[in-house]
């Protein structure tokens, strides 16, 4: 399954504990923050000394797990699927399952553990899309009780399509220069090739990306100025 | 598929410049990676929170943008040729007895053949080719209503096709759209298509409600 072979070496037996996500610890070598949004996550918790915890029977590690890989877990599932719903009951499984196999010890290499949640997720979706899933999803989330506490959710979560639509508006109104708004449709909506663009539009590569890196960083500006959870800009 | 260690160091390599960064992360979100870089991707994404608002804040964006006419983020251009993302024959059927026009739009050179009454039309355009101006065809006069064609799977679909001047002015829109038995999409194009003005072909398919520009085509159709 997903690539990663699983033993059946000692641990604390899977079904001895109950699968339940407690708030209010950390690993020793992270360190807790909280994003704008108010919602913490746990920074630099290695995906080692995670899945040893899990195994020793740390419940606060089951937390830090689900805080660090469930908004990117349910990103990928939601672009494969399409539905929020959907993706959200995916994910709580995939955690399902995951904590059950660490627990156990049955993840040879800690330091798989992103790969290893991913490959769940995936093998998920694709039963998913072979038999249909939401039958079980009620069954799903009651053997999680506490981690709607957790939530992390990203900004497609948060605004409403209108209220993106208006921040794109003002983005747009702010960018004085016919060509980089052009610039901005024909790479994001037409996905032409920065060559081309650079080329058809007379720009340096260094020039298309500023271009872009600035509106990029307006977007993220201009939905953080209206209470969205965005990110921190980047490079 | 998990991602083999060859993949891994180099992504993350890769991932520290910022103009390769975002070229993975534009060919991530056009789905353009094959299942070995996708793999690697994706699990980097899960580590690197970075990576992933970055990731989500430029599919936001790309997303919301595909939501706006494109009159409202460019202005009065035309817009703009691009060559696809996969080969889409496009079909300009003359109707009645004299036939039909086709478009291959990825496949060069330009080709102009008559098998029966069906006349057809390859432009010489191949993925990621400018095309400095819109094509022009001439067909021949007392040919009946014009009918676009255009092969389709309905897996990617519903679609959407939008025939509009070089000024955004929408002449015609056919939405919901499911290709027939044949996989083509057929639609009927308003008389006013035919004349010496260049018009936009459009074809979008409609993907998480939203929808999402697939192809657009400059011609300009006189007779």
């Amino acid at each position: 399954m997903n690539g990663q072979r699983f033993e059946s070496t000692a641990g604390p037996p899977p079904a001895a504990r109950p699968m339940l996500l407690i708030l209010g610890s950390k690993c020793t070598s992270g360190e807790a923050r909280v994003s704008t949004a108010g919602v913490a996550h746990v920074a630099s918790c290695t995906p080692r000394e995670l899945a040893f915890r899990i195994r020793a029977g740390d419940a606060a590690a089951e937390r830090e797990l689900y805080l660090n890989f469930a908004r990117a877990l349910r990103y990928l599932v939601q672009r494969r699927c399409g539905d929020e719903q959907l993706a959200h009951d995916l994910v709580q499984e995939c955690f399902r399952i995951a904590l059950t196999h660490l627990r156990a010890g049955k993840l040879e290499n800690p330091d798989t553990l992103a790969g290893f949640l991913r490959g769940i997720a995936l093998n998920l979706v694709s039963t998913q899309q072979r038999a249909g899933w939401r039958e079980r999803s009620t069954e799903t989330d009651a053997e999680l009780p506490g981690i709607e506490d957790v939530e992390t959710p990203g900004p497609q979560e948060v605004a409403s399509r209108e209220q993106l639509r208006m921040l794109v508006r003002q983005l747009i109104a702010e960018m004085p220069v016919q060509r980089d708004r052009e610039l901005l449709w024909r790479y994001y909506v037409l996905d032409e090739d920065k060559q081309l663009l650079c080329k058809a539009l007379q720009l340096s590569p260094i020039h298309f990306d500023r271009v872009l890196h600035r509106a990029r960083s307006r977007f993220r500006e201009l939905a953080s100025e209206h209470g969205l959870n965005t990110a921190a800009d980047v490079p | 598929m998990t991602p083999t260690t060859l993949a891994t160091p180099l992504l993350h390599t890769l991932l520290n410049q910022p103009a390769e960064r975002q070229r993975l992360i534009s060919l991530y979100l056009r789905e353009q990676m094959d299942d070995e870089l996708l793999a690697a991707f994706e699990t980097r994404l899960l580590e690197d929170r970075q990576l992933l608002d970055d990731v989500e804040t430029q599919d936001l964006l790309r997303q919301t943008l595909r939501e706006l006419p494109q009159q409202e983020v460019v202005g009065a251009r035309p817009a703009p040729l691009r060559a696809p993302r996969w080969a889409i024959p496009l079909a300009l059927a003359a109707g009645g007895l004299v036939g039909a026009v086709c478009m291959q739009w990825l496949a060069p050179p330009a080709t102009f053949a008559v098998a029966g009454n069906v006349a057809v039309l390859q432009l010489p355009v191949s993925r990621g080719d400018e095309i400095p101006r819109a094509s022009e065809f001439t067909l021949a006069s007392g040919s009946g209503p014009l009918v676009l064609r255009v092969p389709a799977t309905n897996e990617a679909g519903p679609f959407r096709i939008r025939v509009l001047t070089a000024k955004g002015v929408v002449l015609a829109e056919f939405s919901e759209l499911a290709a027939n038995d044949d996989g083509l999409l057929d639609v009927l194009l308003p008389p006013q298509a035919v004349g010496d003005t260049a018009l936009i072909l459009e074809l979008a398919a409609r993907k998480n409600g939203i929808w999402q520009a697939r192809a657009s085509r400059s011609i300009t159709l006189r007779r």
